[in-house]
């Protein structure tokens, strides 16, 4: 049986062992994630059957699934989960297709272009939290750049984060900021790693960009396209600091998605159990529309490779 | 076997082991990233004789306050000691920042003191009260945030009454406003007033809630200074108007959510007019027709008179906002004069004038807060934790922090009355701030709340629902209701009103 690796390190093993080798060294690492990531789910789902309050001296006391049916019955949760959704759908909706333009557009080989990525790229560096409370800053509404740009141009002032209705757009706008960057990175990444012949081919055939990009460069792209949806529906479900950041779920709620509903119920309330019950919500939530998704992207990067 | 083979293999196990690698090294990143605490490790200070048990007064005394120095304690019985603070960011805060190092030489104790702003350290609180663990000794408390927390923090008179450390002659329990020591104490049964029960924190600020107004605006456009809260409305509204060019606002104030909107302004309205959050038997009562009808007044003000976004407006965004001119009236904290009538940070120092609160048909009312300093009942070094607070609290600690801090108001009888804060305070607004405060702190204060620990969740969903009818979303009658089916839900949830 041939065995030993090229080079100093010479390890005298059958291919069986060195399999079993292989599995145990991933496996280590692995088990110890697990085991602390099991731990605390397990804790937290636990909790989750409890009426455990942190104000209440007395300790958890297992209620099974009220908290859950509380939620499930409870008018303000389908508030809650529609104001998620709506980020949710503005945040995809504006970074995929903006991400892809910034993308397709920095793909073109130029100086200026290359420069113009490091500038893209800038948002990325800031930390969200920052980046909230400094777009907070330029949101007020009567000493703030944004409607000072605003009056410039002629435009009203907008309330921004001030009123129930422009609250929530104003969060997504500054989410799109801050992940934009990232979205149209890795769209580069798929960009610039498609195959040339196809294009050529078709150039010669007389197609119109316009054709090109449709017929060519989206089929091809749907892989990359659902990769990314995938990675940020999950971050955008579970979004959190930027909103906490600025407008802490007001006003008015209109800002309250489940994560920061659970927040405040558990911190703020000290109700844990039923803050662990939204948690755990979210997170089924979650994984039905990732899993979803995910179909998606292994059939359309089955196809892409066909 | 081919070499392609080979390579296949070679490649699947370098593979693996740089998978390996990369999983420990993520993992060793992702643990190494918690950032250390910020504290401070603890400094035993080198203490050379021991301190004597009473020590005649050495150190200059300001206005005939005795020092620390002259307690009959001794001060020095923990030292080396070291003990946390958490407190808010507030004015009372950079007082308690500056005046810790004395204590710290005083004592030999070292004291970590911790300050977050107002909604993130409320949930600090919380972790760490509900926790037991005892993380912060001395807890920056309030009334009203004490009827939630209050049954996590020690029972502060066993404290005083101890004579190894407390001087009851040089601390002077009695020189504590009385209003303000009621409010501290409540024995935590839900619908039960305040005023006895356990003591849980020593008062060191309290603020009240006041008219401050444009009195050159006034004159200008011949305004009278309202007296009634319908007054209030039309001035606010006839002074919204551009004035030399510029958009002037009759009124300016807190529309975040949670308890700042309710206590400055509607709640006082509510009680003005015979009408409360909660009824005696704890069910909400805020939807009520003459309330919905004020609520609907104080919208049609804000929503004219003010500028949009008022729902984000924070304590201290309408205070700047006020000071930077631009508005011709605030009902909100008193001490915010110390910012309006100081030049540097103001543009209209000089002519702001003070009022009473306006009255309605039942009456005057205002209402308060009361920032204190509470001890921890986990805390694992009570007794030095209270010498903290006993110093701090004392007169001469508190005279400083309101002389040299502009920490407004003190809560000390002695204090408040003292010529060089008589002097400060009298200076402000023409004369008009001190007269104000006393006649508003004497006669209009009032706990305006019914006590109960969902106090801040009350106010939470009251103001959410304010919002909404702010936004137009919902009528402000069907807002209100909807508030109190919340409200009442929540009640009967937690135990405290009867199904």
């Amino acid at each position: 049986m041939p065995s030993s690796v090229s080079g100093r390190f010479r390890l005298r093993l059958g291919a069986r062992s060195r399999r079993t080798v292989s599995r145990l060294l991933v496996f280590g690492p692995s088990a110890t994630i697990l085991a602390f990531l099991a731990f605390p789910i397990l804790l937290a789902l636990w909790y989750s059957l409890t009426n455990y309050k942190l104000t209440n001296v007395a300790g958890p006391q297992l209620i099974g699934l009220d908290n859950y049916l509380y939620i499930l019955k409870d008018p303000q949760t389908l508030d809650r989960l529609v104001t998620t959704l709506k980020f949710v759908l503005l945040s995809l909706g504006i970074e995929l297709p903006g991400g892809f333009a910034v993308a397709l557009l920095l793909n073109r080989e130029s100086r200026g272009i290359r420069a113009l990525r490091t500038v893209v790229l800038m948002p990325m560096m800031v930390p969200f939290i920052v980046a909230a409370l400094v777009w907070r800053t330029m949101m007020a509404p009567v000493e703030g750049v944004l409607n000072y740009g605003l009056s410039l141009v002629g435009l009203p002032p907008s309330a921004w984060l001030g009123s129930p209705t422009t609250a929530l757009p104003s969060v997504v706008l500054i989410d799109v900021w801050t992940q934009i960057p990232f979205v149209s990175l890795v769209l580069l990444a798929g960009l610039q790693g498609l195959p040339r012949e196809p294009y050529e081919a078709a150039r010669i055939d007389g197609a119109s960009e316009w054709q090109l990009f449709r017929y060519l460069t989206l089929p091809l792209m749907t892989p990359f396209l659902s990769l990314i949806s995938i990675f940020r529906a999950i971050e955008t479900f579970k979004v959190f600091d930027i909103i906490f950041a600025t407008t802490k779920g007001g006003p008015g709620k209109s800002t309250t998605t489940l994560n920061i509903a659970a927040y405040r119920e558990g911190f703020t309330y000290g109700s844990m159990g039923s803050a662990l019950s939204y948690v755990f919500l979210l997170a089924l939530l979650i994984v039905l529309v990732v899993g979803v998704l995910t179909m998606l992207w292994r059939r359309s990067s089955r196809l892409t490779s066909e | 076997m081919t070499a392609r083979h080979r390579l296949q293999r070679h490649r699947g196990r370098s593979q693996a082991l740089a998978a390996c690698l990369l999983i420990l090294v993520l993992f060793a990143t992702a643990c190494g990233s918690t950032p250390a605490p910020t504290q401070v490790p603890p400094q035993v200070v080198a203490s050379t004789e021991v301190a004597p048990a009473v020590q005649e007064g050495t150190s200059e005394e300001a206005a005939g306050f005795p020092p620390p120095e002259s307690a009959k304690i001794d001060w020095k019985q923990f030292a080396g000691t070291t003990i946390n603070a958490l407190l808010v960011t507030h004015p009372y805060t950079d007082a308690f920042k500056a005046q810790v190092l004395e204590f710290e030489a005083l004592t030999g104790m070292t004291v970590n003191v911790t300050a977050l702003p107002y909604m993130e350290a409320a949930d600090r609180i919380m972790t760490d009260v509900s926790s037991g663990q005892g993380q912060f000794d001395v807890i920056f408390s309030a009334y009203p945030w004490d009827w939630q927390f209050g049954q996590f923090y020690a029972s502060l008179d066993d404290y005083i009454a101890d004579p190894t450390l407390t001087d009851p002659e040089w601390y002077d329990f009695n020189d504590f406003m009385p209003l303000i020591i009621e409010s501290s104490r409540w024995d935590r049964t839900a619908g039960h007033a305040i005023g006895t029960g356990t003591l849980v924190s020593m008062p060191v600020m309290f603020e009240t809630y006041i008219l401050a107004y444009r009195q050159d605006l006034f004159d200008k456009y011949g305004v009278s200074v309202p007296n009634t809260w319908d007054e209030f409305f039309g001035a606010a509204q006839a002074l919204t108007r551009t004035d030399e060019g510029q958009q002037l606002y009759g009124y300016i104030g807190r529309g975040d959510y949670g308890l700042g909107p309710l206590m400055t302004t509607l709640i006082l309205m509510y009680r003005a007019n015979g009408l409360s959050d909660l009824t005696e038997d704890l069910v909400c009562a805020i939807d009520d027709p003459k309330g919905v009808e004020i609520t609907e007044k104080y919208l049609k003000m804000v929503k004219e008179a003010s500028p949009q976004g008022w729902a984000s407006v924070s304590w201290d965004d309408a205070m700047h906002r006020f000071a930077a001119g631009g508005y011709a009236m605030i009902h909100d904290i008193d001490f915010a004069a110390a910012t309006y009538e100081n030049p540097e940070t103001s543009q209209v120092a000089g002519k702001v004038a003070y009022a009473i609160p306006p009255e309605g048909p039942a009456g005057r009312f205002t209402s308060t807060w009361i920032w204190g300093l509470a001890l921890n009942a986990h805390s694992k070094n009570p007794k030095p934790a209270w010498l903290l607070i006993q110093w701090a609290t004392s007169k001469k600690v508190l005279l400083e922090a309101t002389l040299e801090h502009n920490n407004y108001n003190p809560t000390r009888t002695s204090v408040w009355n003292d010529p060089a804060v008589v002097a400060v305070a009298s200076d402000w607004g023409g004369g008009t701030y001190r007269s104000v405060v006393d006649e508003t702190f004497s006669n209009y204060t009032r706990l305006l709340w019914t006590p109960s620990s969902q106090v801040t969740h009350v106010a939470d969903i009251w103001t959410d629902y304010l919002h909404k009818a702010y936004a137009g979303e919902m009528t402000t009658e069907a807002a209100l209701q909807t508030a109190c089916d919340e409200i009442d839900s929540l009640l009967i949830r937690e135990g405290i009103q009867k199904p």
